[in-house]
């Protein structure tokens, strides 16, 4: 993903980098309780480590817009929906905030719910 | 007084909450810039809260069935980061609740406990400085009072000053609370539940206006060189509203665009050079209301021209004695003293208003020094302050205040304000034994530097007293500010009093207008 700047040269923001952001504000974001695998074997969902977060986010760009998806663990008992589109508009801003990029879809898939004590 | 909650009070107060979120829901709305700065947070609460209160309608009255109507309420009618949160805090209050007939004060206490662990569950890394960081401190404050004897409306006002404290710092916790100069809106949100119900309780209303003064200020959102001058917004009502629509035609014309709400409603918020082509998109589409454009960057210019040099700031009530403050250069003074002290964001408010980088406090009252204190930590400005416990005080350390170097024109004024005998003479508001002395109610009294010298019933002469106790040989000057209890006649007697008595002194005699205090005076 890249940001011109005409007089000075290139800026390019790696799809993983924009994945980093992405996870560290889903999980700064509340319902969520972590990120999870895209790919769900043998129907076990496994909450990713912290460094591993990215794993549970796709970034996916078309022209000069990215598509952002993220695979979340949510708590048991809060308003999925809710919580979902919290993570859309809170993921959007922070990428934007700190990029500049436009995203153009966030898409949630939730892949687990978690019960706390 | 109840000593405990019956399932009836619940619905009861679940309704107060709910009205008081309502009533305040604009002023939330307005300090909300975490974690998107959409201006939605007390709409979303009031919503959440709404549906709890529709719930609730339908439901029994046994508290376990109120308790699952409240719980089931909420999850339903969340709506937005901040009331997932509030249905969080309730599911954990009420599943503790539930198992319960009535809530005694140990039942309350240990509800708050669990609504703080289910709020803190619910997400992997918590952000700290919002209504998570509220709620946690408002259970700290009431853990460790005695669980069965404190009555149930202490542990009710001792969890609202608990909230309240905690929505005070939150600005320490998060930066861009601290850089809008706001304090956390859910965490606003939260107290402005507290404060309904214990004002319901305690047979009063919800003290909005005491709420207002204390946390609402008007965030400053400021973005780092924006190349857009004009922060536009406004609400917009239309039928099938596309957001995504509005928000690419925005694009084209600046950025920090936020398009929040329904297909009926949405909140905009763009920083623009066009903000007529903002709001032509608007009204394209329905009608507007509450549209606000700020300059930003007149904001930012006032902001860099501020002044290096120091200005003072007082905390002093009276008209009289205001002016004298005014007239030795004090920049702004701030209403408060005895049985009155401002808040510290009253006194951070004023800070910011100062044009100036660097300021000195004089707090004027043993009370309100921390609350100064309070400010100067909270304060982007660099903050002096001489801690001065009186009036008296304080004149002195103004007229010893001069421009220079900050911290050492500060020494030089905590050095005047020590050399001052200070008192003031005012009334008993009880009953006392003073040693042999017993006070009677409505006696006068004459404290110098916090003791008690003199007492008697009569005003004048117990300022005559004290000041033969006191005056000493290397006094000069004696002043005395005096309200509107006392003539200027009378006044005028006591100063040839004083020249006969005292003939190295002279007694300035000056009208201050303070309340409580007929009079205040210095010995120097």
């Amino acid at each position: 993903m890249g940001k011109k700047f005409a007089e000075l040269g290139d800026l390019r923001i790696s799809h993983d980098c924009v994945a980093e952001l992405a996870g560290l504000a889903a999980l700064e974001c509340y319902g969520v309780v972590g990120m999870a695998h895209p790919s769900l074997t043998a129907g076990v969902v496994q909450i990713l480590s912290r460094d591993k977060l990215k794993k549970g986010v796709k970034v996916l760009s078309e022209k000069e817009k990215i598509k952002i998806q993220l695979y979340v663990v949510v708590e048991y008992g809060v308003n999925l929906v809710e919580v979902a589109r919290n993570l859309i508009e809170r993921v959007k801003y922070e990428v934007k905030k700190h990029t500049g990029i436009e995203i153009q879809t966030v898409d949630v898939f939730v892949q687990g719910i978690k019960k706390g004590k | 007084m109840k000593n405990s909650l019956k399932a009836g009070d619940i619905v009861e107060l679940v309704k107060v909450a709910y009205l008081s979120l309502k009533s305040s829901e604009e002023e939330i709305n307005e300090l909300n810039v975490f974690p998107v700065p959409d201006g939605d947070t007390g709409t979303n609460l009031r919503l959440t809260m709404e549906k709890v209160v529709e719930e609730i309608q339908r439901a029994p009255t046994r508290m376990d069935e109120i308790s699952k109507a409240i719980i089931y309420g909420a999850l339903r009618g969340a709506r937005g980061n901040s009331g997932v949160i509030l249905s969080q805090i309730l599911r954990g209050f009420f599943d503790e609740a539930s198992q319960k007939e009535e809530l005694f004060s140990d039942d309350i206490i240990s509800s708050l406990k669990r609504a703080k662990e289910v709020a803190y569950q619910a997400v992997r890394k918590p952000v700290e400085g919002t209504m998570l960081t509220v709620i946690k401190d408002t259970y700290r404050g009431v853990k460790d009072l005695k669980k069965k004897e404190t009555p149930l409306i202490e542990v009710l006002e001792k969890a609202l000053s608990s909230a309240k404290n905690s929505l005070r710092r939150t600005p320490e916790y998060l930066p861009i609370l601290k850089e809008a100069g706001v304090v956390d809106a859910g965490g606003f949100g939260l107290v402005v539940i507290l404060e309904g119900i214990t004002g319901f309780l305690r047979g009063e209303g919800l003290r909005k206006e005491e709420l207002v003064r204390d946390f609402v200020r008007t965030p400053i959102l400021v973005e780092e060189s924006s190349k857009f001058q004009y922060c536009t917004e406004f609400l917009m009502r239309g039928g099938k509203i596309n957001r995504d629509e509005i928000e690419e035609e925005l694009e084209a014309l600046g950025d920090s665009i936020v398009v929040a709400g329904d297909e009926r409603q949405v909140r905009i918020h763009v920083h623009t050079n066009e903000p007529d082509k903002a709001l032509a998109c608007g009204l394209r589409r329905g009608e507007i209301t509450e549209v606000k454009i700020n300059n930003m960057w007149e904001e930012i210019e006032k902001r860099a021209s501020l002044d290096e040099k120091p200005k003072l700031l007082a905390v002093a009530t009276g008209e009289g004695i205001k002016d004298i403050f005014k007239s030795l250069g004090v920049e702004i003074v701030v209403n408060g003293g005895q049985s009155m002290n401002p808040s510290s964001s009253e006194i951070l408010e004023a800070l910011k208003q100062l044009k100036s980088k660097k300021a000195i406090v004089l707090p004027n009252n043993k009370n309100v020094i921390l609350t100064c204190e309070q400010a100067q930590k909270l304060s982007d400005k660099e903050v002096y302050i001489v801690p001065t416990a009186t009036i008296p005080q304080g004149i002195s350390a103004a007229v010893a205040f001069r421009e220079g170097e900050i911290g050492e024109v500060t020494e030089e004024m905590k050095e005047a304000a020590s050399e001052v005998k200070s008192g003031e003479v005012t009334r008993a508001v009880r009953d006392a034994n003073l040693g042999k002395e017993k006070i009677k109610k409505g006696d006068f009294l004459a404290l110098v530097d916090g003791e008690i010298i003199s007492t008697g019933k009569n005003v004048l002469s117990v300022f005559k007293k004290t000041l033969e106790k006191m005056v000493s040989e290397e006094d000069s000057v004696i002043t005395v500010f005096y309200n509107d209890e006392l003539r200027k006649e009378e006044m005028e007697k006591v100063k040839k009093w004083v020249e006969n008595k005292f003939p190295h002194c002279e007694l300035e005699i000056k009208w201050g207008g303070q309340p409580l205090y007929p009079l205040i005076f210095s010995i120097e």
